[in-house]
């Protein structure tokens, strides 16, 4: 290691305003993005009583109603026929019922609420047709009091406690910060540049001066590291603090996670820098892209991608240095166990150790053919 | 047409992989949202279908009764029953509902202390309280029988409770017409709408930018042609550029949604993405006008995802919070999207259906007009300042 | 001596770039590279900074073998690239403190180094500047502060005036000279032979990777049968006089053109006095008359039958 390089490398990240806009900014405005797109996305999910009217021009059967006020599901209120269709037409309530000469739903669409007022009243119906079936097969049911007996309300479930934290939509914030720590592929590549004699006039001076290769680049990357791990850490502060975004409260684990992100995320750019053999630009261009495109099949654009990802081709998921990201901070945020994070953590440091060594071998072969 | 033919020449070398890239894209995104795409509105009424996954570790009528008919009512997801693959598609609302019948459900099922089914879903969701009802109401019914007549078989009360279950409430739909087709086609256009500025600002910002360099500008400004001639030249090239991209994306439209072509906002739908086409092509006009060629993509891609973003070309509208559907009045796209809804909801073509409508295209259109002022006025500004 | 160059041969497939390159720098020169554009120079110096690998041959600085990892040799060498290679990111100063540092680790002699550097090549003024706002001939000069900086025994400088102006030219040539007095031994390639005439004290001359020419600036122009050229401006001249001209010994080829007589001729005593008395004799009108010595042009042109600057 050498301070200086790592001093003047940090300095120039900072200076290099595209580097400064890519690797802290646009995370940033994109994360700021996603909370305003998705703020109201998942309270539409959470369960609320169902508003029904319940119309006043005719009688209602007695049983239903109190029944629909047992069962805790409904929100009920009294109006007219001609009151409730206008509340109707303003999607105030989910539907009325009304007790012409049957009972009747009235609604304006098909919906879950609306399923579920229907299933309430079929069962309601249903179960008198039943009893009439029992009683119909069996007379003598009535004088040995099974009526007494009956209940409809039973309820046969019971709920495993799964995990407070189902909030889907922090994985957007998670592929988010995967994304950010990839970026720093973009550096990687760059770092590269500058001790390679044959890509760049710099790296032909740093190669004749008497500082060891693979010393000025270790350095370099550590900036760069270092770089993309301050911002990282910039983004998620942003996120939970200021967008309020629940993370959960392994803080230290995700923390270290996005260290091992920016290692492996670096090394990737420094391998594909030393591998492709193209304009500066071009590859930059490229390692952009090729990042882009592993966030998506980790779910930065479309939440699924990674889920179907996941059970289509679990082989690509767990290459794939974003996904393994995305799923260590999931794993954290949703399981109570650590084994699935420290898979992905071990997974993403033995791939990023694996792109060092390659690139150490690489560069020991310190001669070009051409420059 | 010297000019023309050099814009040319600049898009088919430089842009066309560009465009290729955008479109790949956007294909294999429309495709995605279109497959996931809304819930269609029906004539007639269909129970809602909630994703459940039974795992069924019983195998015995009773067991098996349940379950057909969860997966008669509800749309069945296949889990492996491990934990962790179950609570994975949980999470990401591959289920909504993960059904556990223990082993011995049916033996316990006449004894008081019967054993109970384990469901697993998101805390509080509507969906599960729905599922529930369901799982709920077959039992109670079975329990009913089983308690009645204790000597029939599962299966004999599997099919009692299937007949009874038939009986239901009639449902009836305020007065209304139901349409079909559009929701889909209403994302294809909003999300036509990210496409649109990110293409525009990516292809037509870059080729003005070349073409805006200084040194090239002077040369050409030597030449033996006049300054408007050269303009219009340039501004057919980019007319000329944009109405191909549109054009290609609307054959699109109708290629994945066949048939969908002579439905009744169809049109409406063609003649909002014009005007958005217009509407980006005057933006890129003015990014062109303070963007380098190192801040282009950077700018280009705030501007396309944070427009789209805030004018609900991902996100329906209704889901953006309150702050934004008012600042969104300053936002071209939220209106583009705001008329793509409207075209979507409209029943038939009468004045007061269409007025909302025009209204929104001329409001974008306002901001197109806006836009290329902003940027005519500081291209000439430009010009003062070089002398 | 400081660098020896033994049957240096560097292949680019079919192509030969260094075609057995023989080259001995001494101690406290100024050496010149001279070839025209694609000659091998920008090779050659990569080979002898062991950045290119090559075919054959063998290459010592300071006396011992030069090779990716000699750093202690290393140390030494100064380089100045023909392209502009600085940070376009940091500043004129954080530039030659970087490239400085990857030599002296020690910060305060450092400091003293860069600041001389920056006084050296006379940009006091600009230490804040970033390069982009630097000119061209600034930021040529930036580019040599940031190859002197550490005071380097060898300094390679390859082409470092091209596309410079005149002024930052001089000021950059009069700067090498001054390092060169400080006691750096110098290579200096270039295409431009007045370049290498005004400064180096030998040179080669390179022509498809094969040095035509070595020595000191007499020996090398004494290689080539041209001793002089003598120019007359001339009215009358007939045929008739131009073969006779050809005639007076020491004469090698006759041209004219558009009034301007050239006369080439070998090195001898009387060269000008035969040519002025033949032009008295025989009634010929001339204008000016004037005696050229041999450059390193006439050099090239003899040895390869082509211009230096093709």
């Amino acid at each position: 290691m050498s301070f200086h390089i790592f001093k003047y490398t940090f300095k120039q990240l900072i200076k290099d305003r595209m580097a400064l806009f890519w690797m802290l900014c646009f995370p940033l405005i994109l994360a700021t993005l996603f909370n305003l797109a998705f703020s109201n996305l998942m309270s539409t999910e959470s369960f609320e009583q169902v508003k029904i009217a319940l119309s006043t021009d005719h009688d209602l059967p007695e049983d239903l109603e109190s029944a629909m006020k047992e069962s805790n599901i409904f929100n009920l209120s009294y109006t007219t026929e001609t009151e409730a269709k206008e509340l109707l037409a303003n999607r105030e309530i989910s539907g009325f019922i009304k007790n012409t000469d049957e009972l009747e739903l009235i609604i304006y669409d098909s919906g879950l609420n609306q399923s579920i007022a229907k299933v309430f009243l079929d069962n309601h119906v249903q179960i008198s047709t039943t009893i009439y079936n029992i009683i119909d097969g069996n007379p003598q049911l009535i004088e040995m009091g099974f009526l007494e007996n009956l209940s409809f309300t039973e309820s046969y479930t019971e709920t495993v406690p799964v995990s407070e934290s189902m909030n889907m939509i922090v994985v957007y914030y998670f592929a988010l910060l995967a994304m950010t720590c990839l970026f720093s592929s973009i550096a990687g590549c760059y770092a590269i540049s500058l001790v390679q004699a044959n890509q760049s006039a710099v790296a032909a001076r740093v190669n004749v001066a008497p500082t060891k290769k693979l010393k000025a680049f270790l350095s370099m990357i550590s900036a760069t590291i270092c770089f993309q791990f301050i911002s990282a850490m910039i983004a998620i502060t942003y996120i939970t603090q200021i967008l309020k975004v629940d993370f959960g409260d392994r803080i230290l684990h995700i923390v270290v996670l996005c260290l091992f992100g920016c290692f492996t995320g670096t090394m990737f750019g420094a391998l594909f820098g030393l591998l492709v053999k193209l304009k500066s630009e071009v590859k930059e261009m490229l390692l952009s892209n090729i990042c882009m495109v592993l966030c998506f099949l980790s779910g930065l654009m479309v939440l699924q991608m990674k889920y179907i990802i996941q059970e289509k081709a679990p082989i690509i998921a767990y290459i794939n240095p974003a996904n393994l990201i995305t799923d260590g901070l999931y794993a954290l945020y949703y399981y109570d166990t650590f084994h699935r994070y420290f898979l992905n953590l071990t997974l993403l440091g033995s791939m990023g150790i694996a792109f060092c060594a390659i690139i150490i071998l690489v560069l020991r072969r310190q001669k070009y053919a051409s420059i | 047409m010297q000019v023309f033919k050099a814009f040319r020449k600049i898009v088919m070398k430089k842009f066309i992989s560009v465009f290729i890239i955008y479109t790949a894209l956007f294909i294999g995104l429309s495709i995605f949202f279109t497959s996931s795409g809304g819930t269609q509105v029906e004539d007639a009424f269909e129970l809602s279908e909630v994703r459940v996954s039974v795992i069924n570790e019983d195998n015995t009528a009773l067991a098996n009764g349940l379950e057909n008919y969860i997966n008669g009512i509800a749309r069945p997801v296949e889990l492996e029953n491990d934990e962790e693959s179950m609570k994975d598609a949980l999470f990401f609302r591959q289920t909504e509902f993960i059904v556990t019948i223990p082993n011995g459900f049916q033996e316990s099922f006449h004894s008081s202390q019967n054993q109970s089914i384990t469901t697993m879903s998101v805390p509080d969701s509507a969906n599960s309280e729905y599922a529930k009802t369901l799982i709920d109401r077959y039992l109670n019914t079975a329990k009913l029988y089983a308690t009645a007549f204790p000597e029939i078989s599962f299966d004999e009360i599997h099919e009692k409770v299937l007949a009874d279950i038939s009986t239901e409430v009639h449902v009836s739909f305020v007065d209304r017409i139901a349409t079909s087709h559009s929701s889909e086609l209403s994302t294809y256009f909003n999300f036509l709408s990210y496409i649109l500025i990110a293409m525009f600002i990516s292809m037509v910002g870059r080729i003005m930018l070349i073409f805006n360099n200084k040194e090239i500008k002077m040369r050409n400004y030597c030449a033996p042609i006049s300054i408007n001639y050269y303009n219009y030249q340039l501004i057919f090239g980019n007319l000329s550029l944009a109405f191909i991209v549109w054009l290609i994306f609307v054959a699109f439209a109708f290629v994945i949604n066949t048939g969908s072509l002579n439905e009744t906002g169809s049109y409406l739908y063609i003649v909002n993405s014009f005007v958005l086409a217009i509407l980006c092509l005057s933006i890129s006009f003015l990014v062109a006008t303070f963007a380098t060629k190192n801040s282009i993509d950077p700018i280009g891609n705030c501007i396309s995802l944070g427009l789209s973003f805030l004018g609900g070309s991902f996100v329906p509208q209704a889901f953006l919070s309150d702050t934004l559907q008012t600042v969104g009045t300053f936002n071209p796209i939220f209106w583009y999207v705001k008329v793509n809804d409207t075209i979507g909801e409209i029943t038939s073509i009468s004045r007061s259906t269409l007025e909302p409508i025009i209204y929104g295209i001329l409001v974008q259109l306002a901001f197109a007009v806006a836009f290329l002022a902003v940027a005519l006025v500081v291209i000439k500004q430009r010009r003062y300042a070089h002398q | 001596m400081i660098v020896k160059i033994d049957n240096l041969v560097k292949r680019y497939g079919d192509l030969i770039a260094l075609d057995h390159l023989n080259i001995e720098i001494k101690e406290g020169e100024i050496f010149g590279l001279l070839g025209p554009n694609g000659s091998g120079k920008t090779t050659a110096i990569n080979c002898i900074l062991s950045l290119l690998k090559f075919d054959k041959g063998n290459i010592e600085i300071f006396g011992r073998e030069m090779k990716p990892t000699a750093y202690p040799i290393k140390q030494d060498i100064g380089i100045v690239m023909q392209n502009v290679a600085v940070f376009e990111e940091l500043t004129v100063y954080e530039n030659i403190d970087y490239f400085c540092g990857l030599y002296i680790k020690d910060k305060k002699k450092r400091k003293e180094l860069v600041q001389q550097a920056i006084e050296f090549v006379a940009l006091k003024d600009f230490v804040k500047f970033y390069p982009k706002k630097l000119s061209g001939g600034l930021l040529r000069r930036l580019n040599i502060a940031c190859g002197i900086a550490h005071k380097p025994k060898l300094i390679i400088l390859d082409e470092p005036t091209v596309a410079v102006d005149p002024q930052s030219r001089n000021n950059i040539l009069e700067g090498i000279k001054r390092l060169n007095e400080e006691g750096a031994t110098i290579i200096y390639t270039s295409h431009y032979m007045e370049e290498i005439e005004q400064l180096c004290s030998r040179l080669a001359i390179l022509d498809k990777g094969k040095v035509i020419a070595t020595g000191t600036k007499q020996e090398v122009k004494g290689m080539i049968s041209l001793g002089e050229k003598i120019v007359i401006e001339t009215f009358n001249l007939k045929e008739e006089h131009i073969e006779k001209i050809r005639e007076i010994p020491n004469v090698i080829d006759v041209e004219l053109k558009e009034n301007i007589l050239t006369i080439k001729q070998k090195s001898g005593a009387s060269n000008l006095v035969n040519i002025t008395s033949f032009i008295a004799n025989h009634d010929i009108s001339y204008g000016k008359i004037y005696s050229e010595l041999p450059t390193l042009n006439d050099v090239f042109l003899e040895i390869t039958g082509k211009e230096l600057r093709d």
